[in-house]
């Protein structure tokens, strides 16, 4: 594993801890859309826009397509 | 709807791919790699597409919309950690299965089990893991199709006839020319899937809630509360958070992008596709809970909410139901095919040619087809209960693959005795409706074939050329991807 996939890695089990559980302790009764809604919205899209940034690195050797 | 609106629309959509199908076709090469991985040489949008058509089902209209309906927004909770777990696995895994299937010429997931424990055994495995769960994730598919035809014709459209509909429009694509034609039928399905659903949420907007759905959310502030139990929350997730590494009909497209470039516009394109889609989903099922509470079926509620639609807006909604539906399954077919011939026929058939294994495989996509639909037939239960099912049974490959990649001392034994104790746990316990200390049986199953993994490998000696597979695709990847 690189470095980058290790912070990958440690950022992924941070996530995954948020992820349960602000929305089931602190946000579990807030009945607006303000509370797990947006909750859940927001830590998915943080997560897939800093896997757009992990991914960044990827060098490109070619390779030819047939179904574009 | 009426019943002629609908069979024409559905005329309309089977003609469309079928020309994609035969366009696809006069391309088509000789051999298992170019039948079911188009020789490796797909662009980043086409496998964005069709991983985004493959993962999202009729389960996302059907039953995600029903589950919201009925449970509120721990749903989104539900679907968003699956959408978040899958790009986190895709960033470590893609590249190592992007890598490993060019250097061992590999066609089936199962196979780079057989190649990295050196063992047919493992590949056989896991393949006959994944042909006993997949077959009800299949069949949910045609029975989300079958139950929505008949609710929209009023039931002139019986719920067996909507899955024969179905079943024949995924034979077709995916039999012709296989992936190419279900990598180009799935790009426009999934076309159709997120166009169709921006329409319907327009309406929803515009037209059923004039006031504003999140005033409207004000009436039913219990929707908008996380009303799940956290076991019940992890029993669902759990085994959907692996999807991209357990389900082969995903696993596999890893293989077909043409490049490390195509490879990252699969990844970032999927996560769109899932983001938006998934929201979009989930604020149908509100929609739909507040505009028309106390359905005794929660699985109709988007058939409900598609009665309130103009009628030309609720077919090519239903049309895109259908689209998710079938993309999924042929897909899901197309491998259970591939694998039934690469990883079970050539284990006991090992010098069979390439053109044998290949018509085995091609005549097993009807065979398949037809299992599923009776099947279906049965009715099984809630649909998002089956599905995941299925998952909880494919999670039980996890220790292996994750063995496979990241631990040398990990053996053959211990891959087959881990997929067999986990599998059986698992189907033990949904069949037996156990739920030990009140969680599912995905989390006891992954616990028990984690330990039968680690037990059993750790007693036995690894294969002698595991160093040569870690060294292969570690210097693969690093020649390749320039990390």
């Amino acid at each position: 594993m690189t470095q980058r996939e290790k912070t990958w890695v440690l950022f992924s089990i941070l996530y995954g801890a948020f992820n349960v559980i602000v929305p089931f302790t602190v946000l579990r009764d807030v009945g607006t859309l303000a509370g797990a809604f947006l909750f859940w919205n927001l830590i998915t899209a943080a997560v897939l826009l800093a896997g757009a940034w992990v991914t960044s690195g990827w060098k490109d050797r070619g390779g030819k397509e047939i179904l574009r | 709807m009426s019943p002629s609106m609908i069979i024409a629309g559905i005329a309309a959509w089977f003609t469309v791919g079928s020309l994609l199908s035969w366009h696809a076709r006069k391309n088509l090469g000789e051999g298992m790699i170019e039948y079911f991985l188009a020789d490796r040489k797909v662009g980043g949008f086409i496998s964005a597409m069709t991983y985004s058509a493959t993962t999202y089902s009729a389960f996302m209209m059907v039953g995600l919309v029903g589950l919201t309906y009925s449970s509120g927004i721990g749903s989104l909770g539900f679907e968003m950690t699956y959408l978040a777990a899958t790009v986190i696995l895709m960033v470590i895994f893609a590249p190592r299965y992007w890598a490993a299937g060019r250097i061992f010429r590999l066609v089936t997931p199962s196979e780079l089990l057989t190649r990295r424990y050196g063992s047919p055994m493992t590949g056989a495995v896991s393949a006959i893991l994944c042909l006993v769960m997949l077959v009800p994730y299949a069949s949910v598919q045609l029975m989300g199709i079958g139950y929505l035809l008949e609710v929209l014709s009023g039931g002139a459209i019986p719920f067996a006839v909507g899955m024969l509909i179905a079943a024949c429009v995924s034979f077709v694509f995916s039999w012709w020319a296989g992936l190419r034609s279900v990598a180009l039928t799935d790009a426009l399905q999934a076309v159709v899937m997120i166009v169709a659903s921006l329409f319907l949420m327009g309406f929803i907007a515009l037209a059923l809630f004039p006031e504003g759905l999140p005033e409207a959310l004000g009436s039913r502030q219990d929707l908008l509360k996380v009303s799940w139990s956290f076991p019940m929350f992890l029993g669902l997730t759990l085994p959907w958070a692996f999807f991209a590494v357990t389900n082969p009909q995903v696993v596999q497209r890893l293989y077909i992008p043409a490049s490390v470039r195509n490879l990252r516009r699969m990844i970032l394109g999927f996560s769109a596709f899932g983001f938006v889609y998934t929201v979009l989903c989930v604020v149908f099922g509100l929609a739909a809970a507040v505009k028309m509470p106390g359905l005794e079926k929660a699985d109709n509620a988007m058939a409900m909410l598609l009665s309130s639609v103009p009628s030309p807006l609720a077919l090519v909604v239903s049309l895109s139901i259908m689209a998710a539906a079938v993309s999924t399954m042929n897909s899901v077919i197309l491998t259970l095919s591939s694998m039934f011939g690469r990883d079970v026929v050539r284990t006991f058939l090992p010098h069979i040619s390439e053109k044998t294994e290949l018509g085995i495989c091609r005549l097993l996509i009807p065979v398949i087809t037809v299992i599923c639909f009776f099947f279906a037939r049965m009715q099984l239960g809630l649909i998002a209960v089956l599905s995941s099912m299925a998952s909880g049974g494919l999670l039980m490959q996890l220790p292996t693959i994750l063995g496979a990649f990241f631990w040398k001392r990990a053996t053959a034994a211990g891959a087959v005795s881990s997929m067999i104790a986990g599998g059986l746990a698992v189907g033990f316990m949904y069949v037996q409706g156990l739920k030990p200390l009140g969680h599912w049986p995905p989390v006891w199953g992954i616990l028990v074939s984690g330990a039968v993994f680690i037990a059993v490998s750790l007693a036995t000696r690894p294969p002698i050329d595991t160093e040569d597979f870690f060294s292969s695709v570690e210097s693969y990847i690093r020649d390749s991807f320039g990390s």
